[in-house]
């Protein structure tokens, strides 16, 4: 768990854990709404009291209340303690998609702001909230957030006719969500990357820790270092020069956060599975023969595109099935809408996620889409959730699973 | 013309300006408390720049979120900008003719060849941010678009720019009536408040002195009021977007700066 927080006052500084440049966006805020319009969660629920702006005006309001000259003089001023409780639910409940910072009309980066500021939750005691409390202890027992065991890690999915060497310039992280939650996407994967003719290496289940980012984006930070120095470590021992991974949230982390809490630059280049896929096919190395004639959707997944810029590819590799129809979402790439998943606030507001997946399903439905693709493994879970009850269906499929069953014999 | 009370108008200023320097100096105290993190300069590469350029002076964002809006924040922008720049030219000018280091610049632009090129950039971007108040006091009161969020303090904000605007241009009408010039027909929006057209025909000494209190004090308020109101804005913006572009160029993230990319026009 994060550092004792027990005799912390509400009037401690509220700025410990921001960096300059974010404490300088707090202020360059101008609650101009611009952003109401994109946020999911507003979408969804209509409540302006946990709106961006609103967040950004409270946590305003709770540095000059302990940081102003006023406060400095006359002493900082005790906070309401309900007052926080609900800026806390209010900043956890978002899904910290990034539409928000996309939209921004001074340049304000929530995707990057929200984590600290939840960060700062935590180490006031108020934060995490439900499960996402468990994530520490369940990772430091089992190495994954769900407190699953880690033989169970790939047994249950990994194909038994597909062989792994154990030292090769590429390297297959699946990821918790993937390896736990959504079987058919890292089967997907693996199958995909076997199709591709290049040995990779993956590293026993119980080294194939959690890559930190539930811990980093619920605020608990303090496993972090660790994690990330035992992980590059590994693959660095296995000469692995390139990373692949198929979980959106896993390669944001890697590829913007992990050199960070490694202290100096990666010894191996971060890639998305849709990014090594898209480059197969572009070199000839895989091709799908078969026709599918049908008309697909494909969701961009907020941390592949708002967080890494990854929009093409996903749609590079469908567009190497023959016969397929490629629809777009309303919006689409940098303005995809969440699908409910994000920011592990599915785990406490059930509710909105579900909400969110089925305004996902209801559009790609009304498009008269025959299968919605997805590439991250917290949509896949959270999306097919969505559905359950809902009057609305469409089969569900991860990209690597829709090309690894069409690379397949007949 | 009555005399300015050009003693107390200094001292305002100077007040205002501490009070600016102080109050920006506080911020600045509690920007850099928190984490810290190395900011290298080699980091402002090219794509920052033109990132930092087209966010700051062409407001992508804002174009591409709606036209209207972008044009009403360039027509306050750039009026607001230029206008300041002309204010501040002058009177470094001034300073600089006192100990003749101005080149004659002084001269030629208040009442030499360069004169009407003042009178007509002062009234062409004065024009300029009063359309830009005026559209933002429409949109916000007679078109009233779902996604503005607004206080009392905006619209305050925006009618105190469009008054000094208006101030500023009936002071320029005054002087040109009290003392007319074979080049006022430069100054094409002054001709507009001539005092005549309205029946004002005495006491425009008076008058005259009245708008000049008016528009020096409120334009030297504005000073103090910056780091209290959503003008500060127009500091941290620009900040904010160089920063953070700057940051990215250090992370050299898989896709930067094609992550910048903003969304088309709708």
């Amino acid at each position: 768990m994060s550092s004792p927080t027990c005799c912390m006052k509400n009037s401690d500084s509220f700025t410990k854990n921001l960096t300059p440049s974010q404490r300088i966006e707090i202020d360059a805020c101008t609650q101009c709404g611009e952003c109401l319009d994109c946020c999911p969660v507003q979408q969804v629920t209509k409540n302006p009291d946990i709106s961006p702006p609103e967040k950004i005006r409270m946590f305003r309001e709770f540095i000059m209340a302990t940081d102003s000259l006023k406060a400095k003089i006359l002493g900082a001023k005790e906070i309401d303690r309900k007052l926080l409780e609900d800026f806390t639910r209010a900043v956890f409940e978002c899904t910290t998609c990034g539409a928000c910072g996309q939209n921004c009309t001074v340049g304000i980066n929530t995707q990057r702001l929200w984590p600290m500021l939840r960060k700062e939750m935590v180490r006031r005691g108020l934060g995490p909230l439900g499960p996402q409390k468990e994530m520490p202890e369940a990772i430091g027992k089992t190495g994954n957030p769900y407190g699953k065991p880690a033989e169970e890690r790939y047994s249950p999915w990994f194909p038994e006719d597909i062989q792994v060497v154990e030292k090769a310039p590429v390297a297959y992280y699946a990821g918790c969500t993937g390896a736990y939650e959504a079987h058919p996407m890292v089967k997907g994967d693996v199958l995909v990357l076997h199709a591709i003719g290049e040995p990779f290496t993956m590293l026993p289940p119980e080294e194939e820790v959690c890559c930190g980012f539930p811990l980093f984006i619920t605020g608990q930070h303090d496993m972090l270092e660790g994690l990330v120095k035992r992980l590059v470590e590994a693959y660095q021992a296995r000469d692995v020069k390139t990373l692949v991974c198929s979980c959106p949230c896993c390669v944001n982390i890697m590829a913007r956060d992990w050199p960070l809490y490694y202290g100096r630059e990666l010894p191996f280049r971060i890639r998305h599975i849709t990014q090594a896929v898209a480059g197969a096919f572009a070199a000839g190395r895989l091709k799908i023969e078969r026709e599918l004639r049908e008309r697909i959707i494909y969701h961009d997944p907020c941390y592949l595109s708002r967080g890494v810029g990854i929009m093409e590819e996903p749609r590079d590799v469908l567009k190497n099935i023959p016969g397929i129809e490629l629809l777009e979402f309303d919006h689409n790439r940098l303005e995809s809408r969440c699908c409910g998943a994000g920011g592990a606030a599915r785990k406490v507001y059930h509710e909105n996620a579900v909400a969110m997946g089925r305004l996902t399903i209801d559009e790609a439905v009304r498009k008269k889409a025959d299968k919605l693709i997805l590439s991250c493994p917290a949509c896949y879970a959270k999306v097919h959730e969505a559905m359950q009850d809902h009057k609305t269906k469409i089969p569900i499929v991860d990209i690597m699973e829709l090309i690894s069953g069409l690379l397949g014999k007949g | 013309m009555h005399p300015r009370p050009w003693i107390l108008f200094w001292f305002f200023v100077i007040c205002c300006h501490l009070y600016l320097d102080y109050s920006l100096y506080r911020r600045w105290k509690g920007w850099i408390r928190g984490m810290k993190t190395g900011f290298a300069m080699s980091r402002l590469k090219m794509p920052v720049v033109r990132i930092w350029l087209y966010e700051v002076f062409l407001q992508r964002q804002l174009f591409s979120l709606s036209v209207m809006r972008w044009l009403i924040h360039q027509c306050i922008f750039w009026g607001f900008i230029s206008l300041t720049f002309l204010s501040l030219t002058k009177f470094i000018l001034l300073l600089l003719s006192r100990i003749s280091l101005d080149a004659g610049l002084h001269d030629f632009f208040s009442w030499g060849a360069g004169y009407p090129f003042t009178k007509l950039w002062g009234d062409f971007f004065g024009l300029i941010l009063f359309a830009g108040c005026a559209g933002a006091l429409a949109r916000r009161f007679v078109l009233r678009p779902v996604e503005t969020a607004h206080d009392q303090t905006d619209t305050f904000l925006t009618v105190y720019l469009l008054l000094m605007t208006l101030s500023g241009f009936m002071l320029e009408s005054l002087r040109m009536a009290l003392s007319p010039s074979d080049l006022d027909n430069y100054a094409f929006i002054g001709g507009i408040f001539m005092p005549a057209r309205f029946g004002i025909v005495a006491g425009l000494g008076t008058w005259h002195a009245v708008t000049w209190i008016f528009h020096a004090f409120s334009g030297a308020a504005i000073l103090a009021y910056l780091p209290h109101s959503k003008l500060l804005h127009s500091l941290l913006a620009p900040l904010v977007i160089a920063l953070n572009a700057a940051e990215e160029e250090g992370r050299k993230d898989m896709y930067w700066p094609k992550t910048k990319q903003y969304r088309p026009i709708r």
